[in-house]
C-alpha cells in the first residue's frame, strides 16, 4: 500500500470522523436529554441547514 | 475520487454497527428514543448531504437520478426536522399530564423524517456498489 493511498484513507477517516463519533455518541446515550441540553441542541442543528450543502439548487426542478 | 468512497463506506459502517445502549431505568424511553431518531437523522442527511454536493457530478454519473433524489429530499428535510421539533417541544411541554396527542404527533413527525432518510441511503448504498464496480477509489 502506497503511503499516497494510506494519506487518502487516513484523510477520508479524519474528515467523518466527528460526524461518526456524533452518531455513536448519541445512540449510546441513556436517556432524554435535560432542558438545557436539549436548547443547545435545537440551538446547533440550525446551522447544518444553513449551510450550503443543504441548499438545492435554483435550476434543479421541484419533483 | 477515493476519499469520499472512504466517507461513504465508514459512514455505512458505524451506522451499522452502532447500537442504542441500554436506557436507564428512570429515563422516557419514548422521549429518548425520538431524540436519537431526530438527531441521528439530522447528521446522516447532513453527511449525506455535503458528500452529494462536494461529488455532485461524479455520483450522478454513477446513480443516476441521485442529484434529483437529493434536491427532492433537501427541499423537504428542514420542514420535516422543524415539525419533529416542535412535536417534540409540545411532547416536553405536556408530559406528566397524559399526552397521547402529543405523543402521536411525535410518532408521525419522526416517521416522516425517517421516511426521507429511507430515500437517501440507498444512494449511499448504490454509489459505494457502483463505485466498488469500477475498482473503486481510482
Amino acid at each position: 500500500m502506497s503511503p499516497m493511498l494510506i494519506l487518502g484513507l487516513l484523510e477520508g477517516v479524519m474528515e467523518l470522523w466527528p460526524k461518526a463519533q456524533a452518531i455513536a455518541a448519541e445512540l449510546h446515550r441513556t436517556g432524554e436529554w435535560t432542558d438545557v441540553e436539549y436548547q443547545a441542541w435545537k440551538d446547533k442543528v440550525e446551522t447544518p441547514m444553513a449551510s450550503p450543502a443543504w441548499q438545492p439548487d435554483e435550476t434543479t426542478p421541484q419533483a | 475520487m477515493r476519499r469520499t468512497a472512504v466517507l461513504t463506506l465508514t459512514l455505512a459502517l458505524v451506522l451499522a454497527a452502532s447500537a442504542c445502549a441500554t436506557l436507564k431505568p428512570d429515563a422516557d424511553a419514548f422521549l429518548t428514543r425520538s431524540e436519537q431518531a431526530l438527531a441521528v437523522s439530522v447528521d446522516t442527511l447532513d453527511a449525506l448531504f455535503i458528500l452529494e454536493k462536494a461529488n455532485r457530478t461524479e455520483m450522478e454519473a454513477l446513480v443516476p437520478g441521485c442529484h434529483a433524489t437529493a434536491e427532492t429530499v433537501r427541499r423537504k428535510a428542514p420542514d420535516a426536522i422543524r415539525a419533529a421539533i416542535a412535536a417534540l417541544d409540545a411532547y416536553r411541554a405536556a408530559k406528566g399530564t397524559g399526552g397521547d396527542t402529543a405523543k402521536a404527533q411525535v410518532e408521525v413527525c419522526i416517521a416522516s423524517l425517517q421516511a426521507l432518510v429511507a430515500e437517501v441511503k440507498p444512494l449511499l448504498a448504490r454509489w459505494s456498489e457502483a463505485k466498488a464496480g469500477k475498482g473503486g477509489g481510482k
